[in-house]
């Protein structure tokens, strides 16, 4: 069993481009794969893979609901939120600001007469798809929560009971280098930094990178539209020695941008493109590493 | 103006061009006398300064605002407690309970829930505010601290600093983060006016109406911009159609430009760097659509 994360810092560079193709090409060596769309901010794979996800599971949050009967009206779990989510007028139920709440629990366990209760909250649902012989679980966060987190780990959590069944995992991760990051990476044991040759590029890859060194993870960085005059090439190849990654460049291909607009996987569109050959020596790398 | 107008810019999906689109706009604005402020909300990947050019660090303040929970292994009894009350997974058992720091939000609930008095607090650096001074104004930036979490709250921070500097024609814009979470909600809150940027594909259409959500919810007004449009041209219907039934208007399209690119390559602003190009006249058509929007809507004199 092999997990990958597949992140990278900046957005648009090709995350799940890669994540997808190399998954199928992973699937084609005659591996069972199972991909993991853990963008749950913005999840596209089941697009990318021309599927129709099914929805598994919905992921709730501790919401509160204050028992009016029970609430003495004391106040500490308004002086105590963290996120100030609960606000009290004197001798008054406290309020609850739905918007700031994160589900932290905390009134719940502060409250000394036991008077708040659990409502629960829709914030996200897990969803299952399968294509060109791969399995798809895809977590996606509601619009406007704030708890994004809770659904990246919900999915991932899901995920992982699946894991014993597959002998490679690809997790494609959000943008950034936030928590939706940082989940996927302590689970796995290679990461693959995306990144493109501009300036952009190499200031996200070196916060990526960084992570992935902190995690004690072996990092491949794919530099993606590798001959686009970037002109931060040079300094990619610097920071990816200075943090002992090797590199495999993805050369631009307009092929790669059709089919990423026509919602067909590349491999799969146009297998001969020279975009597909610089994946299939990933993928052969991956193989051979793992 | 009795406060200054806030004009955030935000995508969904990333790559869509957030950033080009920010930083023409605070040139323009510049260069047609407003006192534009940047605000680079994208603390996990903060690129702004980047795409105005060259840009001088005027001040820099540290914020140690993140709460961290350490156990005290001398008091820890391995009950576990903790680890089922903690919402966030930050904590794991490794034949003891160990926080996660980088997953732990601080909230308090492994303290409260500890009967053995073995959790306590520490407050870790959020990460940086940083002031840069640019040809086109001042930029305020946050650098969260790489894999720190908390970053709508130096979101929030970084907008009340851009507030401390404006004069009475001042603008803001905030380049957002990419997706739909807590720094981008914490972007939206309270500005007056979303701009979206798009691409030509389904993808970023769905990961979109996801933000224009965000943006309904807070009362914002939304236009949107879409980018590199003519690598799909065939998409062009589709997205007006989809901007016809959220009703939201679309301020214009952007041609795929090699002249964008080139101009972060030699560390320039696309209206320096290339002021003739396609990219250039289509944004100037763009910045005036935005300007004419915002004085319908009153928001300009």
């Amino acid at each position: 069993m092999n997990v990958i994360s597949v992140g990278g810092g900046k957005g648009g560079t090709g995350k799940s481009t890669i994540a997808v193709n190399v998954a199928i090409l992973l699937s084609k060596a005659g591996y069972r794969v199972l991909l993991v769309d853990a963008d749950v901010e913005s999840p596209i794979d089941h697009i990318m893979l021309g599927l129709e996800r099914k929805k598994q599971k919905s992921v709730t949050a501790f919401s509160p609901k204050i028992n009016a009967e029970k609430c003495i009206r004391c106040g500490v779990c308004i002086e105590k939120c963290p996120e100030h989510a609960l606000i009290g007028l004197t001798n008054r139920v406290p309020i609850l600001l739905k918007d700031l709440c994160e589900g932290c629990k905390l009134c719940f366990f502060v409250c000394p007469v036991g008077a708040i209760e659990d409502e629960g909250r829709n914030i996200g649902a897990i969803y299952e798809g399968e294509n060109y012989g791969i399995k798809l679980i895809q977590g996606e966060v509601f619009s406007g929560i704030k708890q994004h987190v809770n659904v990246s780990l919900a999915t991932i959590r899901y995920a992982e009971k699946f894991f014993e069944g597959y002998e490679f995992i690809v997790i494609d991760s959000p943008p950034g280098t936030g928590a939706g990051v940082w989940l996927p990476l302590i689970r796995s044991n290679i990461a693959i930094a995306v990144t493109e040759p501009t300036p952009l590029g190499a200031s996200d890859l070196k916060r990526y990178l960084y992570l992935t060194n902190k995690a004690k993870l072996r990092t491949i960085t794919v530099l993606n539209k590798a001959d686009i005059p970037g002109g931060a090439k040079k300094i990619i190849y610097k920071i990816a020695e200075e943090f002992n990654s090797s590199i495999i460049e993805v050369p631009y291909d307009p092929l790669l941008m059709n089919a990423y607009v026509n919602e067909k996987p590349a491999v799969i569109m146009y297998p001969d493109s020279e975009g597909v050959k610089a994946l299939m020596k990933l993928s052969e790398l991956l193989i051979n590493e793992l | 103006m009795e406060r200054p107008l806030e004009i955030v810019v935000a995508s969904g999906k990333g790559g869509t061009g957030k950033t080009t689109v920010s930083a023409f706009l605070l040139s323009f604005f510049s260069l047609s006398n407003y006192d534009a402020i940047g605000v680079d909300a994208d603390v996990e990947a903060p690129d702004l300064i980047i795409a105005l050019g060259k840009y001088k660090e005027i001040g820099k303040e540290e914020v140690i605002d993140s709460p961290i929970a350490t156990i005290n292994y001398n008091r820890c009894v391995s009950c576990g407690e903790c680890l089922n009350a903690c919402q966030f997974g930050a904590i794991e058992w490794m034949s003891k309970p160990v926080i996660i720091s980088e997953l732990c939000e601080g909230c308090g609930v492994c303290e409260v829930v500890c009967r053995y008095g073995a959790v306590k607090y520490s407050y870790v650096k959020t990460g940086d505010i940083i002031i840069q001074d640019t040809k086109y104004g001042l930029v305020i930036m946050g650098q969260l601290e790489i894999g720190r979490k908390h970053s709508g709250k130096l979101v929030e921070m970084l907008k009340e600093r851009a507030r401390k500097y404006t004069k009475n024609n001042s603008i803001i814009i905030v380049d957002a983060a990419a997706g739909t979470g807590c720094p981008v909600i914490s972007s939206i809150v309270g500005s007056d006016y979303l701009i979206i940027v798009v691409e030509p594909t389904r993808q970023s259409i769905r990961t979109a109406s996801k933000v224009i959500e965000i943006g309904r919810h807070f009362k914002v007004k939304i236009g949107i911009v879409v980018n590199k449009w003519d690598l799909n041209p065939d998409f062009k219907a589709k997205i007006e159609a989809w901007a016809d039934e959220k009703k939201v208007e679309v301020l214009g399209y952007i041609p795929y430009d090699k002249s964008v690119i080139e101009a972060y390559v030699n560390m320039s602003n696309l209206l320096d760097f290339a002021p003739k190009s396609k990219a250039t006249e289509a944004l100037i058509n763009i910045y005036e659509n935005l300007v004419d929007v915002l004085r319908r809507e009153g928001y300009l004199k």
